[in-house]
């Protein structure tokens, strides 16, 4: 296998190293026997390595021992040391304070705004106001804000009034409707009312007027009964001869006077 | 055949040794991951040379890298008990230490580069009694390693604390692979993008 100079210095540290494959030594082998470049590329890396190599070692200026002060307490190695129960109990307590402190984090709500600091546990957080530092912009806000107030103002005033008309309207058809509603039944009331004093009229003119008829019709019949009964007695009386004539023309006459009454 | 009996003898020594050793250390890991400081400290014993010089060619600052010897050293003091006693003991020291230097020297403002010269000078006996021999041989080598500690700090530490894995503890691509908890692809790049840098600067080193 021919190898190139660039395969070969390639080759040539790994050679000094042992790092070739027995193929690739024998190509290298092949082509510094023909490549003096190569060669002299070899020589040099072989002085590099005997340079380096020829660097001795320092002696120590001091030795480095350590002394058990030295070693702090570690809680790592205590936790090491201990009896595998102990290291599951500590293990299980380690694992529940991670899992809490994991949960009270995910909860835990934090936001830093315009040197404000909000913190929130279990809630959402409250919506940030924001801050303006400029005065015009605090005074154009102002008059946008009155601008709009008033014009909200006037709309809801408006819309009141009208609300409160329609209410009168409403109201004035109602009480209308009523008044009329009134008027008819106060003219129905009337009218049953003339009605009835009109038939009470006429019955009472008729049972008046039957009531004096009745008491004429009893008074003649007492009448001529009493006429008749005086009749009897005094013809009673003629037969019987007691009477006075005076007496008797004045109880005559009186019958007479009585009987002239005018009848009803 | 009696150079065969005496190779195969001190194979077998030294693979005794070996694992005499191994039983040693894994006594002194398990005695450290008691709490007991002193068999620690046996284990600071064996391995302090090589981080410190880890430390010092990744650093390049002694006093820099005296203190992060001492700083690995107490990492893994502390974690001793996570260390699974079926891995090796060394394979893990040097990922701490290989950690520990790479993120000082990340935490280094840029364009920082501390010199070694003159702090790397050995004490010891044989370095000096060939120094007293041969001044000329001691003038050269001093002179190299300069120019290779020199030639370090144009590496990425990525690319540094391979080479020194693979050149000076003499690591293997596997073993670096498990310090630097990288694929071995990665590792094997890192480290011919290392020498190749290496080679330029020392080459130009050299023309100068």
């Amino acid at each position: 296998m021919k190898s190139t100079c660039e395969e070969a210095r390639n080759w040539v540290p790994r050679a000094l190293m042992s790092d070739l494959t027995p193929r690739e030594e024998q190509a290298l082998n092949a082509h510094l026997a023909e490549c003096s470049a190569c060669l002299g590329e070899q020589q040099l890396y072989s002085e590099v390595l005997s340079q380096v190599r020829a660097v001795p070692d320092s002696p120590v200026p001091r030795h480095f021992f350590v002394y058990p002060d030295e070693r702090s307490f570690s809680v790592i190695e205590f936790l090491r040391g201990l009896a595998p129960g102990w290291k599951l109990a500590a293990s299980v307590v380690v694992l529940t304070i991670a899992v809490l402190g994991g949960l009270m984090a995910a909860r835990l709500q934090f936001r830093a705004e315009h040197g404000v600091y909000t913190f929130s546990f279990g809630r959402p957080l409250p919506p940030a106001v924001p801050v303006r530092n400029s005065a015009i912009e605090i005074q154009a806000l102002r008059a946008e804000l009155t601008g709009l107030l008033a014009a909200r103002s006037n709309t809801e005033r408006a819309e009141w009034i009208n609300a409160l008309r329609q209410q009168i309207k409403e109201s004035n058809r109602y009480g209308a409707r009523q008044q009329q509603q009134w008027n008819a039944a106060l003219a129905n009331l009337e009218t049953r009312l003339n009605d009835r004093i009109e038939d009470s009229a006429v019955t009472l003119t008729a049972g008046m007027e039957q009531s004096a008829s009745n008491v004429f019709r009893t008074l003649q019949r007492q009448r001529q009964q009493d006429l008749a009964l005086t009749r009897t007695r005094l013809e009673h009386l003629a037969t019987r001869g007691e009477l006075k004539e005076q007496e008797t023309d004045e109880i005559l006459s009186t019958l007479l006077q009585v009987a002239r009454l005018p009848e009803k | 055949m009696e150079n065969i009996l005496d190779s195969a003898l001190s194979q077998t020594r030294a693979l005794t040794n070996q694992n005499a050793e191994s039983s040693q250390e894994a006594a002194w890991v398990a005695g450290s991951q008691r709490g007991d400081a002193v068999s620690f400290n046996r284990l600071v014993l064996k391995w302090e040379r090589p981080i410190y010089n880890l430390s010092l060619r990744m650093l390049r600052d002694a006093d820099e890298a005296a203190e992060a010897t001492q700083e690995v050293f107490l990492l893994a003091f502390k974690g001793i008990r996570r260390f699974r006693l079926d891995a090796q003991f060394s394979t893990w020291l040097y990922r701490i230490a290989a950690n520990h230097c790479t993120s000082r020297l990340r935490k280094r403002p840029p364009g920082v580069h501390l010199s070694l010269d003159g702090s790397h000078e050995g004490t010891e006996a044989g370095q000096s009694l060939a120094a007293a021999e041969c001044p000329e041989r001691e003038f050269f080598r001093k002179e190299s390693d300069h120019k290779v500690r020199r030639a370090l700090e144009y590496l990425q530490p990525e690319q540094r604390i391979v080479v020194e894995l693979k050149f000076f503890q003499e690591m293997t691509f596997d073993q670096i692979a498990l310090v630097v908890e990288a694929p071995l692809s990665t590792v094997k790049s890192r480290l011919y993008h290392g020498l190749e840098i290496l080679k330029i600067r020392l080459a130009r080193g050299a023309a100068r």
